[in-house]
């Protein structure tokens, strides 16, 4: 046995200076190389499922972010309608006031044009009464005063029915509501 | 050196330890400055480092990536041991059972450290035992020359495959050196050993590797579970098959 050993080179002195190159070899990877590669390949695996369940979060927010917007877009939009319906039956009403209150103020101005126009035609008789009186008085005046012949009598009637003409021509209102 | 070191250091150990100090500049070069976004060496020891915890994951089964930093270690120390011998000035310290003795020795105490872990002492000795109980007699014997030729076979496989390789590509410089002599026309009739020790180098080291995984493996009961669990999954393709219509 000991031949054999001995033939292989088998030196068990050796084999312990091995075993122990190896035992330092691979003390000292995993202190400078497998330990900290493990803990950044650790680290690294954290961070990226990190950033994937952040990715995801963010996603489901938007995703309610969005179920929100198109809610208080639908509000919006039923909220304008309303808005839009209130103004169309304001401005109704009040395109109905204006054309009331147009109304009122046309029978108003009618009205009083209609009292302006009596009154006009009332200062018209009553100034042609006085001007009739006043030529009425004249002419006996003058009667009075000259010896009036037939010819002449037929002279100032003539001349009194052109005054009262004259008159009424002037004062149009007074001829037509006489 | 004095004539008592030789019982303690010889040619071999002083190359071993040369990688080794090589291999733990590399990893304290790649590691200095640890980024979360990796670059230069550090790429090379997260590539490796993450394929090996991967490949622990799978052979192994869960929890197999504890194992990563030994896997880790034993393959790259035997793959640049086995490369070695191609750096002019250097021998493979592969090549003497004086180192691949003690790998499989750490890698065989690893493995019944492992089993005991994980299926505590008395799983570990029912393990011996087999299937039925009563055969122990047999099974017991023939487990235990089982876990003893594990290392062996490690040992002996990695030291005769480099030793063959390294002492052929001696004589294949031997061979054109005397082509040499006599002709005075240089050929290098050790390239194709030089070529296959590159692919050699590396088969073996990966050979160690995925052995010492699969040993971990079958002493954990990870083996045995995966095997469980395949036989589970036929059984119920069969049901699966048997409860189908027939075709009429």
């Amino acid at each position: 046995m000991q031949e054999l050993i001995t033939s292989l080179g088998i030196e068990p002195r050796v084999m312990l200076i091995n075993a122990v190159g190896f035992f330092l070899l691979l003390a000292l990877l995993k202190r400078f190389a497998f330990g900290p590669i493990g803990q950044v390949l650790a680290d690294r695996e954290r961070a990226v499922e990190a950033d994937i369940d952040e990715a995801e979060r963010a996603k489901r927010m938007a995703l309610s972010d969005e179920r929100a917007m198109a809610e208080e877009l639908a509000k919006l939009g039923e909220r304008g309608d309303e808005i839009v319906a209130e103004a169309e039956e304001k401005a109704e009403q009040r395109r109905q006031e204006i054309l009331q209150r147009a109304e009122q103020q046309s029978h108003q101005i009618i009205a009083e044009g209609e009292r302006s126009v009596e009154r006009s035609a009332d200062e018209a008789r009553a100034q042609l009464r006085e001007e009739t009186a006043e030529i009425a008085v004249g002419i006996s005046r003058r009667a009075l005063r000259e010896s009036l012949d037939e010819q002449r009598q037929a002279a100032l009637v003539d001349a009194f029915i052109a005054d009262i003409e004259r008159i009424a021509d002037e004062q149009p209102f007074g001829s037509d509501r006489a | 050196m004095p004539e008592s070191w030789h019982h303690w250091v010889d040619v071999y150990v002083v190359n071993s330890w040369m990688v080794i100090v090589l291999l733990v500049v590399l990893a304290w070069l790649g590691t200095r400055r640890l980024q979360l976004r990796p670059r230069g060496l550090q790429n090379l020891w997260e590539m490796y480092y993450g394929w090996v915890r991967e490949f622990c994951r799978e052979e192994i089964g869960p929890g197999g990536e504890k194992h990563a930093p030994l896997l880790g270690t034993i393959f790259v120390y035997v793959l640049l041991l086995n490369l070695l011998g191609l750096v002019p000035g250097f021998i493979t310290p592969t090549m003497t059972l004086n180192m691949t003795v003690p790998l499989a020795l750490v890698v065989f105490v690893w493995v019944q450290w492992s089993g005991v872990a994980a299926l505590g002492l008395g799983g570990y000795l029912m393990h011996f035992v087999g299937d039925p109980w009563w055969l122990f007699p047999i099974n017991v014997p023939v487990h235990v020359v089982g876990e003893i030729a594990k290392p062996l076979s490690l040992s002996v496989r990695l030291f005769g495959n480099m030793f063959g390789e390294e002492t052929s590509l001696v004589q294949m410089a031997a061979l054109g050196a005397a082509v040499f002599a006599a002709t005075h026309i240089p050929v290098p009739v050790q390239f194709i050993n030089v070529a296959l020790h590159m692919l050699i180098g590396p088969i073996q080291a990966f050979i160690f590797f995925i052995l010492a995984a699969a040993y971990i493996s079958m002493a954990t009961g990870h083996d045995e579970h995966l095997h469980e669990e395949e036989a589970a999954h036929h059984a119920g393709d069969e049901k699966h098959v048997e409860a189908l219509p027939e075709a009429s």
